[in-house]
């Protein structure tokens, strides 16, 4: 469920209950619309701000890793 | 039969045997007792919705109840009672002088552990104008006071303790009971209501000093009346705060309110989606309080759905 910035999601597997706003949010809704994408396209789409390219690939790249770790998205390397 | 024409001594005889019947909103109770001041606030605070059984055959109770002291042995060395749902024990002893304050969290215990048909929130809930608004707070933040300020001044008590949500149709469904101030709460209103009946006072109970308010008449007239709900206001009561309502984000609300749910997670998907159904069409609201005038005022205004 969408309601502005944030984003609700029931995890059927565990019957979690997330909230997700900002980066993660939008990660997931371009899940939910995209089959697959890449670290560049979420740097590009992305309604934060970075000062330079590696912040925002670790910063990315975190957010990545915990939403696999919760199996939400699965993260490939290619 | 009717408690009004009762006598004291009548009542407390039927209570022990054969008990009493209060129908709450969906549940039936079957409450007996021998603790004569069980029967005294019984009688004081349910004598709207509840009656002895006349007839000779079965009923069907959602939940037998007693609350009686415990056996003759330990009698002598303990003034004490215990709390039974259907015949089994539930609770450790306790004194008997907060017999009257443990039946009341006994029947909230018995719905929200046990009602699986409603999603159940620990929240109080009220009506105005056919919206409910549902308060979720955390014991101290002031929500019964406020509630039994509302109900006074006229707004339709559902529940002090619990909102239970029709799976279906995601609407509030009431089941009233007796309101539970707690220590300065229970000075403010009798202060502030002297008309308002309350029952037996529980002294030094785990929650402070614990007395029950009885709920209005006309809420009991309409304890089978089920409304949407229109507002979800998160209270806080703050001394010296500035009444302040703002909007609050609804995924934040969502969040609290399941985990202020009895059984959220039970419900699994269930759960979900009738909580997505209920946040997604109220205003939520966080508010802060330190003046009921104001509080009560600010209720009066709260916006309904479409208004936003």
């Amino acid at each position: 469920m969408v309601w502005g910035d944030e984003m609700v999601i029931y995890q059927h597997q565990s019957g979690d209950t997330h909230l997700f706003g900002g980066t993660t949010k939008h990660i997931l809704a371009l899940c939910v619309l995209r089959e697959s994408f890449s670290v560049n396209d979420l740097i590009e789409s992305s309604p934060d701000y970075f000062n330079d390219r590696q912040e925002a690939e670790v910063f990315i790249a975190s957010i990545v890793q915990s939403l696999a770790q919760k199996d939400l998205i699965v993260a490939e390397t290619l | 039969m009717t408690i009004a024409v009762v006598s004291k001594v009548d009542y407390a005889k039927r209570l022990a045997d054969p008990g009493l019947i209060v129908n709450s909103g969906p549940f039936k109770f079957l409450i007996r007792s021998s603790i004569p001041t069980v029967a005294h606030n019984l009688s004081c605070l349910y004598s709207d919705f509840s009656r002895f059984d006349t007839s000779s055959s079965a009923s069907f109770f959602d939940f037998h109840v007693s609350i009686d002291p415990p056996n003759a042995l330990r009698r002598l060395f303990f003034k004490q009672a215990q709390f039974y749902l259907d015949g089994r024990l539930v609770f450790n002893p306790f004194p008997l002088r907060h017999a009257t304050a443990m039946l009341e969290w006994g029947m909230n215990w018995c719905v929200s552990t046990q009602v699986h048909t409603y999603l159940s929130i620990h929240a109080a809930v009220i009506e105005k104008n056919g919206f409910a608004v549902v308060m979720p707070a955390p014991p101290g933040s002031g929500k019964s006071t406020l509630c039994a300020s509302l109900v006074q001044e006229g707004w339709r008590l559902l529940s002090d303790e619990l909102t239970l949500i029709d799976l279906h149709t995601c609407q509030a469904v009431p089941a009233p009971r007796p309101i539970g101030l707690k220590n300065q709460s229970i000075d403010i209103i009798k202060q502030r209501y002297p008309e308002a009946v309350f029952g037996v006072l529980s002294a030094d109970t785990v929650k402070g000093s614990v007395c029950h308010l009885k709920p209005p008449e006309s809420s009991v007239a309409m304890q089978q009346v089920t409304c949407p709900v229109g507002s979800i206001v998160f209270p806080k009561f703050e001394a010296n705060a500035v009444t302040e309502l703002t909007p609050k984000p609804k995924g934040q609300a969502f969040m609290e309110i399941a985990n202020n749910a009895f059984n959220y997670s039970t419900l699994g998907v269930v759960g979900f989606e009738v909580l997505k159904n209920v946040v997604d069409r109220a205003a939520c609201f966080s508010f802060k309080y330190s003046r009921l005038d104001e509080a009560i005022e600010v209720f009066a205004n709260l916006p309904l759905p479409h208004e936003i």
